[in-house]
């Protein structure tokens, strides 16, 4: 069986694009206002919603995955995500304190700025981003210890759910409504004029990962091995706090904080192809976040008119669907031996 | 053959007044020797001891406290990371989880120092990793997932890395500690060959006296208070100093053909005059272990032993000797 997968591989990535194209043609087609060619509506809408959209999925979804394997990796953890340094609690801390804590702060005034009410979610979610990650630089110059930096993350995402906790005590019950409409995630948010931004900084960040391959197989096999094979620990590891913080921080602050992809993704890529090699791992794993953010998309259309929020999309299929395929894969590699 | 003990081409590895351990605490204090190409030195001592501590402070993965590690006269923190792992490779006793990962590129990893930017693998790097399949014989094993194998397969794999990573210096934390006795036998011969034939100097640590005085030419015996010696591995027995930890009178040297009493070696011709059998084969090794030293001379020698009294050695044109310890003897004997 496993010999064949490794002849399959081209054949499998085939399939994952071909997938991957369907389904972004599916959700381009697919909305509440129907397509007709030569209608100029048409073209706004592809220009203004549905192409910002889909890009936004595919690539939200792989620098998610990305993030996801690379802190796998990292701690050697196979319950590692891109939430585990704490990026996506300083996110949401940053958008609770612009919605619902507008009113008691002196910077309220800004609001009233046009550009500011358009982008101030994602404003305030990549302010809450990047002070998150400067500190973990600092801390990583720091600190030797992986393990006290994950349960910093832990620690973070405890205290940041905390205050939001008290702050929604205090809001408004709109207040409220947006900021857990945010805490929902979705891919809508991302409008034509931010989308070369959101897509130049993805793009690059996905392009250093895959620098980072080579290194990354070695980093499987515990921080000593990798150091007596010539790597530095030190170079690596703020590397890839950067690079993690960068894409899901990224995401995080135009998507909201959209739950389980950057976890599952990687097992799904590693039982499907069996292997541990980065190398095709990282693309593997980018297309595949890609195909699930597109697949929760086109789903959430479905049930129009109202959609879905994003999250429970993801929580109500994502889980189950994995635990079908790990027990299912279990079982095949059981009758392999 | 050109495995030297004692050889004119200086050591690759010189330790001085070296001094391990953590933080402030040291666990070794004052360490020093020397070791050779070819050479294989096991480091023993009980849990808790140092051992590991040693063997990663030599690979550079702790700092020492003070003194100095020189390979090929050079300090170790001089080289840079990539160069130094193309010097000594290691094997740790932790068991890394590697999930999908198949055994092929795990031994692969080992070429690591080597391989282009994106790691791909020269055809040199495909022969060296397919010699080291056929020395550990595990082509049975190299298209299975490495999560799914026994810890002694696991074991080897490891082994596998670590010797793909082809350094002139090779250390091993306990690897023989999954092994069962076939398994054991046949590190030992990989041993014996890695050390003979492509003249690596190794590292090893063990609590396996059967290991010790089989495969390794020095012995660095490492007692509980912080105190230690190095000598040959023979030496330790004769002296019965670490009795209790070491000699049961029923010591038995597994797959031994009973061989004559003669040892020969070019022009060397020694006839074994040893009443406890056991103790004949543990000289007969002893000498074989050190032959490209002594087949130089060109004499013949009685030696006699009996049991708890020393060696005693009748040349044909010189005086007889007597010696207490094997390392001398085998000192006495190439200085002619």
């Amino acid at each position: 069986m496993i010999k064949d997968v490794s002849k399959n591989k081209i054949l499998l990535f085939l399939t994952m694009i071909l997938s991957l194209i369907t389904l972004s043609i599916f959700v381009l087609l697919k909305g509440p206002i129907p397509l007709n060619l030569g209608d100029p509506l048409t073209i706004d809408v592809l220009k203004e919603i549905r192409i910002p959209k889909v890009l936004t999925a595919i690539l939200a979804g792989a620098s998610l995955a990305t993030s996801g394997l690379l802190m796998q990796t990292f701690f050697q953890n196979p319950l590692a995500g891109p939430f585990v340094l704490g990026i996506q609690s300083g996110s949401s801390l940053g958008v609770a304190l612009w919605v619902l804590g507008l009113k008691w702060l002196p910077w309220s005034a800004i609001e009233k700025y046009p550009i500011f009410e358009r982008l101030g979610l994602t404003f305030s979610s990549m302010l809450g981003c990047l002070s998150v990650l400067l500190l973990l630089m600092f801390l990583s110059f720091r600190i030797s210890g992986k393990l006290i930096l994950l349960i910093l993350g832990l620690v973070f995402s405890y205290i940041s759910s905390g205050l939001i906790n008290i702050m929604s005590l205090l809001a408004k019950a709109n207040e409220l409504k947006s900021f857990f409409l945010w805490s929902q995630g979705s891919f809508h948010r991302v409008s034509f004029d931010d989308l070369s931004i959101f897509m130049s900084i993805s793009i690059i960040g996905l392009l250093l990962s895959l620098l980072l391959s080579k290194p990354l197989n070695i980093m499987l096999l515990g921080d000593r091995y990798a150091q007596s094979s010539g790597v530095s620990i030190r170079k690596i590891k703020f590397l890839l706090i950067f690079l993690t913080a960068i894409l899901s921080g990224l995401v995080t602050s135009f998507c909201g904080p959209v739950a389980f992809l950057g976890v599952l993704v990687p097992h799904l890529a590693r039982k499907i192809f069996q292997t541990g090699d980065h190398k095709v791992l990282l693309p593997s794993v980018m297309i595949l976040g890609s195909i699930i953010a597109l697949f929760s998309e086109a789903l959430s259309s479905l049930t129009d008119p109202i959609s879905l929020p994003l999250n429970a999309i993801l929580g109500v299929m994502g889980f189950p669907a994995l635990i079908i395929f790990l027990l299912k894969n279990k079982k095949q590699q059981e009758e392999d031996l | 053959m050109n495995s030297k003990i004692i050889t004119s081409n200086g050591p690759i590895l010189e330790i001085s007044k070296l001094s391990i351990g953590y933080e402030k605490k040291p666990i070794l204090k004052d360490l020093s020797f020397k070791a050779f190409k070819g050479e294989v030195l096991c480091v023993m001592g009980s849990n808790g001891s140092g051992k590991s501590t040693l063997l990663k402070t030599l690979s550079h993965l702790i700092d020492p406290l003070s003194g100095s590690i020189k390979i090929k006269g050079k300090k170790i923190e001089s080289f840079s990371p990539l160069d130094f792992a193309k010097e000594v490779s290691v094997l740790l006793t932790e068991r890394p989880s590697l999930g999908s990962m198949k055994v092929k590129e795990v031994l692969s990893l080992g070429r690591f120092p080597y391989t282009s930017f994106w790691g791909s693998m020269s055809l040199a790097d495909e022969s060296i990793i397919d010699d080291i399949i056929d020395l550990l014989k595990i082509r049975n094993l190299i298209n299975k997932t490495y999560d799914t194998l026994s810890d002694g397969q696991k074991q080897k794999v490891l082994l596998g890395r670590t010797l793909a990573q082809d350094t002139p210096i090779i250390i091993l934390d306990e690897p023989t500690s999954f092994l069962d006795i076939p398994r054991k036998v046949e590190f030992l011969e990989n041993l014996k060959f890695l050390a003979k034939e492509k003249n690596k100097m190794i590292i090893l640590s063990s609590h396996d006296w059967d290991l010790a005085l089989k495969a390794s030419h020095s012995l660095l015996f490492i007692g509980k208070d912080g105190k230690f010696k190095k000598g040959f591995p023979e030496d330790f027995y004769f002296n019965k100093e670490f009795k209790g930890f070491l000699i049961k009178e029923d010591f038995k040297i597994s797959n031994q053909i009973s061989r004559g009493s003669t040892f020969q070696a070019g022009g060397l011709n020694i006839k074994l005059n040893i009443e406890n059998q056991f103790e004949k084969e543990l000289i007969f090794k002893a000498l074989e272990k050190r032959k490209s030293l002594l087949q130089k001379v060109k004499s013949s020698f009685i030696i006699s032993k009996e049991v708890n009294s020393p060696f005693l050695i009748q040349g044909t044109n010189t005086p007889s000797t007597k010696l207490s310890e094997i390392s001398k003897v085998i000192e006495h004997l190439s200085a002619f």
